[in-house]
């Protein structure tokens, strides 16, 4: 083989007279710097004095090696195999840093891993081995520095340097100084973070994640101020497109894949999977939705019930009850005061439903960041977040206050309606300590936002939600199977009549309610009409109008689809779905116009900064970091200072020009000079 | 089998024909390989149909990217289609220069697992990019990436080669080997070794731009980002195999061997970060919605926040 034959042979006999001591040598390295890491950590060094440590420790190994056997570990960090596999435990190291999760707790890892077969091994490298936080970890630090070492080693050994070797040099003195510039970098670098209000400057950032974990919430001061003057959330223009789904899973859904088309009028295509063709009849970028419930007779049974309520105004309310729809079954007055039911049929078991009852689940909500989560309220119990916990305390079934702000205690019949209901108690601690005492209302989310607005952080907004209630005490329940209307209170039935048409149903002083008409074969008859008037592209409510034909039978079905409407509209005996939707929307950026002013007032740098685009002022790096969904005079920015950057950034230049350098100009050069 | 009909009968026109191109193309070249009758002729066909569907494949990229408004490799399904078009292209010059005809055939098996790859994979929609990736450097880091990507394949495939070719050939006898190699010496080896060096020189190209622009979007150069570290791993690894190539305590067959496994490096950094138990800390992951409990910020803002 050709490469049997260059290879020098000195390499074969140190390696094979060695390969065993070389691997050994990586391992007792590691093992050291373990040991040598457990003995700083009972020092209780923090990062920047254990990096300070392990350059001591280096420089006291560097001159005994010198002192006692330099030949040998010369001879060592020179060897190809040696270099080889020191590049295959720097790789393995670092890919066990990718299946190890970094930087838990020990009790979260401890939930991470004790059930899985593979689980002690992970374990005793997380306690042993500082596998929680490998590539901080001394024993990690000393494979880089070794390796540094081996790469100056080889680059002495190869003197006198050439032109045509140039390349071979620069490569190799690019690792010491890519590593010396994330040295450099471990001293005096800071990330802080503050939340900038538009028009009030500020000078003090908060340390997040520095070089010391107890670095956080420390403050960082700028030698100047700096001033939001704008932020601004740029988004993607919205784009409705109509998707098709040709493949239903016999669960009533579909496939996870529709195919897209765009929504553009007299748009036509044979649809996939079936023979089908559908064509794009109108489509409108914002309607207004006129469609109502017919009658027809060759649609499945579903009972609608056209019902009139007089609510002693001159202006009565026309609606529709489908029966078969949990949702639009019923009208709840907005007031609280009674509800319309209709069903298809009226059981005496039934009765127990229609009284006032308690929710059956209690969920609290907390969005912070833009993110959102929910957990189960359970009294007592602490739901844990980086920088503050919240404790579950009580539940009240009605408002929590006996006393009004004066002093004076409240009557609860004269608390209005909107402030009764379900309320849940919390307290939020902070990591510094602080403890404040939150009260949600489920009915008004509003009013507790306000209520809590002193003692929530910025950006963190709580909702309590409860489901499974009954909210209402006077039901009017229509019922189609013996066509009668009931007033029921409390699981009481109050009144009894036959449901006539056009006869008003009088169920309280001024209210009544008309049945109209019942549609037993009720359906959508979709229509849709051209929005006039200009609306902010927001409201706007696109429709589009498909039809939908099969040439084999030349039956054809034509539909209005709404953008609002999540779910599809079925087709071909729900064989084939549509949904007209917003393709995504994604934020395409965030920009704050940022000002940095010095103590006298005077401009010291301006610039609109987003997220691929941050302002650099004297190695100061401000990066548009996060903002509050909630408040758009309020973005998050971030400063970092990196003093090594530069100095990593030539090493990258060095080992990319000295590679090129190593492989192509070589050949060239010596080619050049005739050799 | 059903879901990768159902995936071909939804795709666009353009997928459609490629992947119809590249399949004909890929039984022509094993005809060619495996035949001596019309052998020439059905050689030039193999050729020219693997062009065809080369240059489908760009128009498809294109076409999305003036759609998209952006550099079509998003999705996994667009970053597939890039691939097979920066591999597609480095194999068929080999093979035009070379006239390998294995290496035609092979690298069509893997460009049809790609696009195979990319058929399974529900993400054919054009969608919109999140602020982090809305950069300039987004179209240098993916493409000298994909370089090296398609670089170390075609090492790869050369490796292969050169392990399975073993003995002399007679060039002048019509035997599989002659026809597979278009009756012309290679020699497997050098010519690995060249393509492991572009590789490594392109994957290196990679981390770097890499490194300039998350120093830009998410202020790190360097964050021991799960999929930052594959890049890093399949770098170091493939390192090791230059340096192989410089001592002869390995056999060269075993260093052919290695540079072939160390391909499956590459196919994880590329296919694997989403079975990582460390995916939820991966910032690199914008094919699939993270879970909203996983405490990351979704939009790619920033990494480190809270």
């Amino acid at each position: 083989m050709i490469l049997d034959k260059v290879a020098p042979k000195a390499d074969q006999r140190l390696f094979r007279d060695n390969i065993l001591q070389q691997n050994l040598a990586l391992i007792i390295w590691v093992c050291l710097w373990i040991l040598i890491q457990h003995l700083f950590n009972s020092l209780q060094w923090n990062d920047v004095q254990q990096i300070s440590g392990f350059l001591a420790v280096l420089i006291i190994i560097t001159g005994l090696v010198i002192g006692f056997a330099s030949t040998w570990t010369y001879k060592l960090l020179t060897s190809i195999p040696f270099a080889i596999s020191q590049l295959v435990f720097i790789a393995a190291a670092t890919a066990l840093g990718t299946l190890i999760l970094q930087e838990l707790k020990f009790s979260e890892y401890l939930d991470l891993y004790g059930s899985v077969w593979w689980g002690d091994l992970a374990l005793l490298l997380v306690k042993y081995a500082f596998a929680y936080d490998l590539y901080r970890s001394l024993w990690f630090l000393s494979l880089l520095a070794l390796l540094s070492a081996s790469t100056l080693a080889v680059a002495w050994k190869r003197r006198p340097y050439t032109l045509p070797r140039g390349g071979f040099l620069l490569v190799h003195l690019a690792t010491s100084v890519i590593l010396l510039g994330g040295l450099l970098g471990k001293y005096g670098f800071v990330r802080a973070f503050n939340e900038l209000k538009q028009n009030q400057p500020v000078s003090i950032f908060w340390k997040v994640k520095g070089p010391d974990p107890g670095d956080w919430k420390n403050p960082f001061s700028l030698p100047f101020f700096i001033r939001l003057d704008q932020f601004e959330v740029v988004k993607h223009d919205p784009e409705y497109r109509l998707y098709a789904f040709t493949q239903p899973d016999g669960r009533g859904g579909f496939e996870d894949n529709p195919k897209s088309y765009d929504a553009e009028a007299g748009l036509k295509a044979r649809l996939p999977l079936t023979w089908k063709r559908l064509e794009i009849l109108q489509a409108l970028p914002d309607a207004l939705n006129r469609s109502t419930w017919i009658n027809d007779i060759t649609a499945p049974e579903n009972p609608v019930l056209q019902v009139m309520l007089g609510t002693g105004t001159s202006n009565p309310l026309l609606g529709f009850l489908v029966a078969q729809d949990s949702r639009t079954q019923r009208f709840n007055d907005p007031q609280g005061r009674f509800a319309l039911v209709f069903s298809e049929e009226f059981k005496v078991n039934d009765l127990s439903r229609f009284k006032k009852s308690e929710p059956k689940s209690h969920l609290v909500q907390l969005t912070f960041a833009g993110k959102t989560f929910d957990k189960e309220f359970k009294k007592g119990s602490v739901w844990d977040f980086p920088v503050f916990k919240l404790k579950m305390i009580r539940l009240f079934n009605d408002f929590p206050f006996k006393n009004d702000p004066n002093g004076k205690p409240v009557k609860i019949e004269t608390v209005p309606p909107e402030l009764r209901g379900n309320w849940a108690e919390l307290e939020l601690i902070t990591n510094d300590g602080q403890q404040a005492k939150i009260l949600l209302s489920s009915r008004n989310p509003e009013f507790s936002k306000s209520l809590n607005a002193a003692n929530l952080p910025p950006g963190l907004s709580l909702q309590y939600q409860t489901s499974g209630e009954e909210a209402f005490s006077q039901f009017v329940v229509f019922s189609k199977k013996d066509m009668k209307i009931r007033l029921i209170e409390n699981a009481q039935i109050l009144k009894e009549s036959p449901l006539l048409f056009d006869r008003p149903f009088i169920f309280k002083n001024g209210f009544s309610a008309t049945p109209l008409a019942l549609l037993l074969n009720a359906r959508v008859d979709g229509k849709y009409i051209p929005n006039t008037q200009v609306r902010p592209i927001s409201e706007r409510n696109p429709a589009v109008q498909i039809s939908l034909s099969d040439p084999r039978t030349g039956k054809t079905e034509t539909a209005w689809l709404d953008g609002r409407e999540a779910k599809p509209t079925t087709f071909f005996d729900k064989k084939i779905g549509f949904i007209y939707r917003l393709k995504d929307q994604e934020a395409r950026d965030f920009r704050s116009k940022i000002t940095l002013i010095d103590p006298s007032g005077k401009t010291l740098a301006q610039k609109e900064i987003s997220v691929n685009d941050p302002l650099v002022y004297k190695g100061l790096w401000f990066y548009q970091s996060n903002y509050n969904p909630e408040d758009p005079t309020v973005s998050g920015i971030m400063v970092v200072y990196e003093p090594g950057l530069w100095v990593t950034y030539l090493g990258f230049a060095m080992i990319v020009i000295g590679t090129i350098w190593m492989f192509y100009l070589k050949p060239i050069i010596k080619k050049r000079q005739g050799v | 089998m059903m879901s990768f009909y159902f995936n071909f009968a939804k795709a666009e026109i353009g997928f459609q024909l490629m992947l119809i191109a590249y399949t004909v193309a890929c039984i022509a070249y094993a005809l060619s390989i495996l035949r001596s009758k019309y052998e020439s002729e059905i050689y030039k066909a193999a050729r020219l149909i693997f062009l065809l569907g080369w240059c489908v494949n760009v128009y498809i990229l294109v076409s999305r990217g003036i759609i998209a408004g952006r550099p079509p490799f998003k999705t996994f399904y667009e970053s597939l289609l890039y691939f097979s078009f920066l591999f597609g292209l480095l194999a068929l010059s080999i093979e035009w220069l070379k006239k390998i005809k294995l290496l035609g055939f092979l690298s069509l098996i893997i460009i049809l697992s790609a696009e195979l790859f990319a058929l399974l994979k529900q993400d054919i929609d054009i969608v919109t990019v999140p602020p982090a990736l809305n950069s300039g450097w987004f179209l240098p880091h993916v493409t000298i990436y994909f370089s090296g990507y398609s670089s170390v394949t075609v090492a790869f495939i050369l490796s292969i080669l050169a392990l399975i070719r073993t003995g002399t050939i007679n060039l002048d006898k019509d035997s599989f080997w002659a026809r597979a190699i278009g009756r012309q010496e290679v020699n497997f080896e050098v010519l690995h070794r060249d393509w492991v060096r572009i590789g490594y020189l392109f994957l290196l190209g990679g981390l770097i731009t890499g490194g300039l622009w998350a120093k830009f979007a998410w202020s790190d150069y360097w964050a021991w980002d799960p999929k930052e570290n594959w890049g890093l791993i399949s770098w170091l690894i493939y390192g090791a195999v230059l340096h192989m190539h410089h001592t002869s305590f390995l056999k060269s067959r075993t260093v052919l061997k290695v540079s072939a496994a160390s391909w499956f490096l590459i196919l994880f950094t590329y296919f694997g970060m989403s079975y990582l138990p460390t995916k939820s800390q991966s910032m690199h992951i914008y094919t699939e919605p993270l879970p909203p409990d996983e405490g990351k910020d979704v939009k790619g803002v920033n990494r480190e926040m809270y």
